[in-house]
């Protein structure tokens, strides 16, 4: 160039003059790493894992069916069925948890690398499959005949249960979803479920919320099972075919024992645990014939028969008076107690005054001892006994004696099989603050409190003043697990 | 001000489209009962990322708008006021768009990436408050060229001066005339430098000129010169800074674009 030599001054100036000419170099400094690191590569190990030298996915990457009989007892129903055994493959260096927004849940946090054990990566949202691969068993919340008209059929799991949320877990989680979102269906549940039983509930408050359903027996069989609607003053009643009275047991000032005078709690029957009815089921042996004592022979109180069928109880009564017939040493140990037993001039004790000293036909008294016992002194005074014609089981020794029949006891089972009730954080309340059982004649009276017994201290949605705030979720599930209530 | 400055721009349009936004957007956060926690993931979280996602591509777009000078969509001091206010109300979308949740992860990248780019904006316009005024006054109605052939005469006139000055003087301003602006590149950062030959040899004429009055023509001419010099450094030291903030505010935003890009396209492809 023709141009003068330019001086130091001027080449400074000139270059001080020129664009710093950074922007662009560190643009795309920025720009491309980030792309790559951050979408590139996770799309790579996603759709081409063997750049990644990944092999395709081992055979146990499919959830694994669990032996039910290895599942602990008390195992969430939704549980029975699938269990994974095992982490499927992370994506290729679980690229892709770059993409994780926050932590999954406890329960599902051996899956944090591995997104695709949920998510197809296709733009779709979670799809219910995907949580069926393990929670195969997951109830629905209506019956299935039930459903068709509701608004259940858009509803996804994760409509609910969003995932990413922390480690707390899903079913605490959605206890945010109860409330306003029950109502909004169950306001007026005959417009989205004409066919329903169900009432109209708007709230726990007041009288938002119907009377409570009780499961009462009408029989022994499962299949026997009715839900019956408490009215405010007419308590519910339950064929039991057993004779309790709660009020005689109760009795305040005691009731005798064979040895002393013993005032009885609740707990002395009722012993907390973890079944369905939040008790240990009750049993003659250890709960009532310690004092119900099972004798036959007034000489040997003792000498008890089985709590079991009734032949085996005949044919203890008829065995042991046989047995007498043949030894005459036993028996005479027998007549003399009876003698101190026997009613002295007098004295007016008809059960004394019938004492009389074995002899002759042992069957004449093994016949007495059991109408006795069934009638009068035992089996009568819990059960219902009838007699009964004809002969008994050939194939025992009692067959010839009197026989009766025993109506079966139905069974205990849940009286709301669906709430979600724990007596343990109800333990400081006495048990007749809800269960008025020092006032209970019949066995057959359904101990269960009417819904304001709930609302002295259950409040609704709404904060109460010296009361629990409670939504829907605190008493119910939405999901039924139960297959046999679900179909009902 | 008589004149639209970048803020009061047609009576703070701008300002109060960002102030709606911002209002809108907080009403709805505070009034948005979300059931778990507010997230991107609930349909106010939608929206709020669908206005934020946007504005960022519009705030982005201004740097390709300023460069078209043919274009007439609005003039470009309207553009750069609402460049600021939506920029800055832009803050308080995202922020409520990721629900103030943080993470280890590409959402909080995009996120931290938009407050940094803002944040270099706002540092930004300190430099655009103070110095491009300062800019014009500083060169006094001249250009960077005109003042460097100011100083070529200056040193012409000193070469002929110190032809008969003593061994002191000639060295001091020998030395003098061979110094430029900056004696680094990186003197641009402060606009000051350590030993300048220009100031010692005024300090050295200084203290000369009480014996020998003949030294008042060079005096003169290097006290000019110095000037010229420190008219120089002041105003390369603004264009610098003025340039330099672009250099980080740029390529954060487009290093935000494409923690953008994977931000959306993550979330829909694992939805």
């Amino acid at each position: 160039m023709a141009e003068q030599q330019q001086s130091p001054l001027q080449i400074e100036q000139q270059a001080l003059q020129k664009p710093l000419g950074l922007k662009r170099p560190l643009s795309w400094f920025l720009f491309l790493p980030i792309l790559f690191a951050f979408l590139a590569l996770p799309l790579a190990a996603m759709y081409a894992p063997h750049l990644f030298g990944e092999l395709e996915q081992p055979a146990n990457s499919k959830p694994q069916q669990v032996d039910a009989a290895k599942l602990p007892p008390n195992a969430h129903p939704s549980l029975q069925s699938n269990v994974v055994h095992d982490t499927r493959n992370t994506t290729a260096f679980a690229l892709d948890s770059v993409w994780n927004p926050g932590q999954l849940a406890s329960a599902h946090s051996n899956l944090e690398g591995d997104c695709q054990a949920c998510h197809a990566g296709d733009f779709s949202r979670v799809k219910d499959e995907s949580c069926a691969v393990c929670h195969s068993n997951m109830g629905l919340h209506v019956a299935e005949k039930a459903a068709p008209e509701t608004s259940f059929e858009e509803g996804r799991c994760a409509s609910c249960h969003r995932d990413h949320k922390g480690r707390e877990s899903l079913a605490e989680q959605n206890k945010h979803f109860v409330g306003a979102d029950c109502a909004a269906c169950h306001t007026d549940i005959k417009t989205v479920a004409p066919k329903t039983e169900t009432l109209a509930v708007r709230d726990f408050t007041g009288d938002q919320h119907p009377a409570f359903r009780i499961t009462v027996a009408t029989g022994p069989e499962p299949s026997d099972l009715r839900r019956v609607r408490m009215t405010a003053n007419t308590p519910i009643v339950e064929k039991t075919n057993l004779k309790f009275p709660h009020d005689v047991h109760l009795d305040p000032k005691g009731i005798d024992t064979p040895t002393k005078k013993v005032v009885m709690e609740c707990a002395n029957c009722h012993e907390p645990a973890d079944t369905a009815t939040g008790f240990k089921t009750l049993s003659m042996e250890n709960h009532c014939q310690e004092c119900h004592k099972l004798g036959f022979e007034p000489a040997l109180p003792d000498r008890q028969v089985p709590h079991g069928p009734v032949d085996a109880v005949l044919s203890t009564v008829e065995e042991f008076y046989s047995y007498l017939a043949l030894h005459p040493e036993e028996r005479n140990k027998v007549n003399a107690q009876r003698a101190v037993l026997r009613a002295r001039p007098g004295e007016k004790d008809p059960k004394r005054s019938n004492l009389r000293n074995l002899s002759g036909n042992p069957r004449a008294q093994a016949a007495f001892a059991t109408v006795e016992l069934f009638e009068n002194t035992a089996c009568a005074v819990c059960h219902e006994v009838k007699a009964v014609k004809g002969l008994g089981n050939t194939k025992t020794s009692g067959s010839r004696l009197p026989q009766y029949a025993i109506a079966d006891i139905n069974p205990t089972h849940p009286w709301m099989p669906m709430a979600k009730f724990d007596h343990k954080p109800h333990e400081f309340e006495a048990c007749e603050s809800c269960h008025k059982a020092k006032e209970s004649e019949k066995a057959s009276d359904v101990l269960m409190p009417a819904i304001d017994s709930c609302q002295a201290c259950h409040a609704g949605s709404k904060p109460a003043l010296n009361k629990v705030q409670s939504d829907c979720g605190v008493c119910h599930e939405y999901h039924i697990h139960d297959k046999e209530l679900a179909k009902k | 001000m008589i004149q639209d400055n970048l803020f009061n721009y047609k009576k703070f349009v701008f300002l109060k489209w960002a102030l709606l936004l911002t209002l809108v957007s907080s009403f709805a956060y505070l009034f948005d009962q979300p059931r778990i926690n507010a997230n991107g993931g609930t349909w106010l979280g939608y929206t709020l990322g669908t206005i934020g996602a946007l504005l960022i591509l519009w705030l982005m777009w201004f740097g390709v708008r300023k460069r078209q000078y043919a274009n007439e969509s609005g003039n470009l001091r309207g553009w750069v006021s609402a460049h600021i206010y939506l920029g800055l109300a832009l803050s308080v979308v995202a922020t409520l768009h990721s629900g103030f949740q943080i993470g280890w992860n590409i959402h909080s990248l995009a996120y931290v990436l938009t407050i940094a780019t803002i944040g270099t904006g706002v540092w930004g316009l300190t430099f655009y408050l103070r110095f491009p005024l300062e800019m014009s006054q500083v060169l006094n109605r001249q250009s960077p060229e005109q003042i460097v052939a100011q100083i070529e005469n200056l040193d012409r006139e000193a070469t002929k001066l110190i032809k008969n000055s003593g061994d002191l003087i000639a060295r001091a301003v020998a030395s003098s005339l061979k110094q430029g602006v900056f004696n680094t590149r990186g003197n641009q950062c402060t606009g000051k430098i350590k030993n300048c030959a220009t100031e010692k040899a005024v300090n050295t004429l200084q203290r000369e000129i009480t014996r020998s009055d003949s030294l008042a023509d060079i005096y003169k001419n290097q006290v000019q010169r110095l000037r010229a010099l420190k008219q120089l450094r002041r105003y390369y030291y603004m264009r610098y800074w003025l340039e330099l903030w672009l250099a980080v505010h740029v390529p954060l935003s487009f290093g935000l674009l494409a923690a953008l890009i994977a931000h959306v396209l993550s979330v829909f492809i694992y939805w």
